[in-house]
């Protein structure tokens, strides 16, 4: 019940998404017919927040054509695939969702706007040209995803072959591109890769969804995002929180009612939202 | 909670770089036969799919091309990995994982003799030190794979040489110039690549890509499993699974339960009859206060730290399988060592918890963890002793949970079976009993020593005469390919034997199945009908079960 009433406000507030919110699919039931997990849907209201925000402050925020034409493509997590053989359940990993669609969907961004002339990307849980980047420049491999992060440029992405993907990545600072190998590995599967990138994709700002998470890890974790991304500017952070554990360490925050006993547990989201979304364009 | 399955992390990553490295040995032999004229438009691919009506596997590689007689060719390959240990003895998780190649290898067998204008190969790749595999396995590859490389030397560490190799790498092309540097400098890698990369040209060339008869043989015993069983396949929309498992670990650890079946109180009683740990931790836990004072009055009477452990370590049973756990994950929460790492010979997976250890061995056993709990800051036998109270009811909590659910030496599922099946009249007795030796084909093919299969249990009519062979095991959805695939071999090479070059069924009693699984399991049915096509009879409920054996008995 607490879905249904979610997933029609994520309608009602972003009409343009209605599409994607309203496909139903076996890869879409973990999100709005599970029972006890909710996160991934207050990931989904976090992103329909954003872009209502956006919307109120003249900014339209657009849906990349792939998700009109492969609706569970947006369910997916911005986030190569990386299972493998020596983990176990591997071989019943075959999934109903090719290969190569699992790679476009970790490489095209949820939603994409404009501003002043420059590309602007909204993705979910992970920006595998980050990671790529950042393993370039030699450093390890990290495994902190801000569950919505907002990146200056605009990715792309062609598939060569049954095995082969390009990809490439433009801002304002350089580019990216390279091509993958369209496979499960348990490394980075990067047949090349070229950079004119100086330091790494800029990021400006991050959501982070808890539900339950206290102000000391919520803070922790903030640090490490900050220190990931935020080497050559401080993205604008926001925190989702399903407790009432202030975190002052996040640049803004909002309080979720998780049980839905106010009568509009989602109001304080939608004020702090807006907050945020303006801090994001004044840093640009 | 600490597990011992962290270590699959570092195991992924040297698979990948392994994969790279075949890859990259493929893609050169490749070059090189091209260059010669012999084969046109090669190509290799990863992570390629077979399926068939009873498979659908992953295989590493797959390289394809035209011969110089026009003829395309595809050699499907895998690649298996042997890290190897200090204590010099086999790995005996392997096991899984070397059944399940060997399955793949025969079921694939179904292309090679389909394809008229293609030739179809087989190959295999092991990496690292085969003295730590089976040797049987070897032989038995050797047997169903078209051909086979190896990729290692006895006592060389082949993976972190590898590792070395590719450091600071990132892109295919950057860790392709290194291994090409390694052929230059004509390293030992360089040397591996080198020899391996002649060898599959020469048996391209030379050998004009011989053929495994004995595979070809292996995959008739099953094409005829499957021709026998086509049409007669399980009703699968209709199938519910049993859930002893599940419905027997809820009766053990919840209040309520509304189990109505009486044959469940009575398997939870086995479980924790065979279980002592189980038990103990039930005790343990309902009246911590107590436990703590056992603890206390040790922390007292030892001089140190040290000899704290090694009081903890030999507390008489049961209470050693509480501490020991609880001392081995107490200094971290991540991932610990899998014990046959930690190079104290004679301690197992088996006995870690359970055996009784010599002094030496105890000795060992507990620097060791005095060691590690040194690296958690727990340096004093106080410190430890607060530790325990701190963290050891969670800690005991958590491996009770676990434990329930895994361990290879609960079979809730299998007692439950024996006692179904003695309800209905018959006799299940242990395969000695029987005078009943559960060898597979594999011990006939390969001259080393194979152990007879256990697990199994006799069957015996109202004359004591022996009328099935019963399994019986839980299968989780997400590892139901895999299981049915370790099963495969065990059936196939149990059902028949190998003898002067050929093969025969081995006797003409049935090898019956029994699947458990969760009630709402929808189990893939190609993994079921392999099952079947290896030789087992696959029942889902007791019912099914009880209703073959008597179909059995009236045929005899």
């Amino acid at each position: 019940m607490y879905l249904d009433r979610l997933r029609a406000l994520c309608i009602s507030i972003a009409p343009n998404l209605r599409a994607v919110i309203e496909h139903d699919s076996l890869v879409t039931a973990s999100t709005w017919n599970t029972v006890g997990e909710t996160g991934k849907a207050v990931e989904l209201y976090s992103l329909c927040s954003l872009s209502s925000a956006f919307s109120s402050m003249g900014i339209t925020t657009h849906l990349p054509n792939l998700y009109n034409d492969k609706p569970d493509l947006f369910y997916l997590r911005n986030i190569l695939p990386r299972h493998h053989g020596a983990q176990a359940g591997h071989a019943a990993a075959i999934n109903s969702i090719p290969l190569v669609d699992r790679f476009v969907a970790a490489l095209t961004p949820k939603l994409v706007f404009e501003n002043a002339g420059l590309q602007y990307s909204i993705f979910r849980e992970g920006l595998p040209f980050h990671l790529i980047e950042h393993a370039n420049q030699g450093n390890a491999e990290y495994l902190d995803r801000p569950d919505v992060i907002i990146s200056e440029g605009a990715s792309a992405c062609k598939i060569l072959s049954a095995e082969k993907i390009e990809f490439s990545y433009r801002c304002e600072s350089g580019q990216c591109n390279g091509i993958l190998r369209i496979k499960n590995d348990a490394g980075l599967p990067i047949i090349s890769y070229d950079t004119t990138l100086k330091e790494n994709i800029p990021v400006m700002g991050i959501i982070e969804c808890s539900v339950s998470k206290g102000d000391i890890r919520a803070e922790e974790q903030l640090k490490r995002y900050l220190s990931l991304l935020g080497k050559s500017r401080a993205p604008v952070s926001l925190l989702i929180n399903g407790r009432q554990k202030k975190c002052p360490a996040y640049d803004f925050e909002a309080y979720i009612d998780m049980g839905f006993e106010k009568p509009d547990p989602i109001a304080d989201l939608s004020v702090t939202m807006r907050a945020f979304a303006e801090a994001v364009i004044k840093s640009l | 909670m600490a597990s011992h399955m962290g270590v699959q992390t570092l195991a992924t990553s040297r698979n990948s770089q392994v994969e790279f490295l075949v890859h990259y040995i493929i893609e050169r032999a490749l070059k090189k036969v091209t260059g010669m004229g012999h084969v046109a438009d090669a190509h290799v691919s990863s992570q390629e799919h077979y399926s068939s009506e009873i498979a659908s596997d992953v295989w590493d590689h797959l390289a394809t091309g035209v011969q110089k007689n026009g003829r395309k060719f595809q050699w499907w390959c895998q690649t298996t990995c042997y890290k190897g240990n200090g204590t010099g003895m086999p790995e005996p998780n392997k096991t899984y994982e070397v059944r399940e190649t060997l399955v793949e290898g025969i079921t694939i067998r179904d292309l090679v003799n389909q394809k008229d204008d293609c030739d179809v190969r087989t190959l295999h790749f092991t990496v690292g030190d085969s003295n730590y595999t089976y040797q049987w396995f070897l032989s038995l590859k050797s047997a169903s794979y078209d051909k086979s490389f190896y990729i290692g030397k006895g006592g060389l560490d082949v993976f972190t040489l590898l590792a070395n190799a590719l450091q600071g790498t990132v892109t295919e092309s950057a860790k392709a110039e290194k291994l090409e540097q390694c052929i230059r400098e004509m390293n030992e890698i360089g040397s591996f690549i080198s020899h391996t990369t002649d060898e599959l040209c020469a048996w391209l060339i030379n050998e004009g890509m011989s053929k495994s008869h004995l595979a070809d043989s292996q995959w008739q015993l099953v094409n005829k499993e499957y021709q026998d069983h086509a049409g007669k396949w399980p009703e699968f929309s209709k199938l519910k699974g049993s859930d002893i498992k599940g419905r027997t670990n809820r009766f053990l650890f919840n209040a309520d339960t509304q189990e109505a079946d009486a044959l469940i109180p009575k398997a939870a009683a086995k479980i924790l009859e065979k279980k002592p740990f189980l038990s103990a931790a039930l005790s343990a836990v309902a009246d911590w206060s107590a436990f703590e004072e056992k603890i206390r009055t040790l922390c007292d009477a030892a001089t140190d730290i040290e000899d704290f452990t090694r009081k903890l370590w030999t507390m008489p049973a049961p209470y050693h399988l509480l501490t020991r756990r609880v001392i081995l994950r107490i200094h971290t929460g991540d991932a610990i060592a899998y014990v046959q790492d930690r190079d104290v010979q004679g301690v197992s997976e088996h006995n870690l918890y359970a055996g009784i250890h010599s002094e030496k061995q105890v000795r060992e056993i507990c620097s060791k963890i005095v060691a590690d709990l040194a690296t958690a800051k727990i340096l004093s036998k106080q410190h430890l002793r607060d530790g325990i109270f701190a963290h050891g009811k969670k800690i005991i909590n958590q491996a009770r949970w676990f434990e329930a659910k895994n361990g290879t030496e609960l079979k809730p599922s299998f007692e439950y079976a024996e006692m179904a099946v003695q309800a209905a009249g018959f006799k299940v007795v242990t395969l000695a009993a029987a005078k009943f030796k559960a060898i597979g084909y594999h011990s006939e093919i390969a001259s080393e020593n194979v152990r007879p299969y256990t697990n199994l249990k006799a069957i015996l009519n109202k004359d004591g005469k022996i009328i099935a062979i019963l399994k019986a095991k839980f299968f989780r959805i997400q590892e139901f390919p895999r299981r049915c695939k370790e099963e495969a071999f065990v059936g196939l090479t149990l059902k028949y034997k190998y003898e002067n070059g050929v093969f025969s069924a081995r006797h003409d009693i049935p090898i019956i199945m029994f699947v458990d699984m969760a009630e709402d399991c929808s189990p893939p049915e190609y993994a079921v009908k392999r099952l079947i096509s290896f030789g087992w009879d696959v029942v889902f409920s007791t019912k099914e079960l009880v209703a073959h054996l008597h179909s059995i008995d009236q045929t005899k």
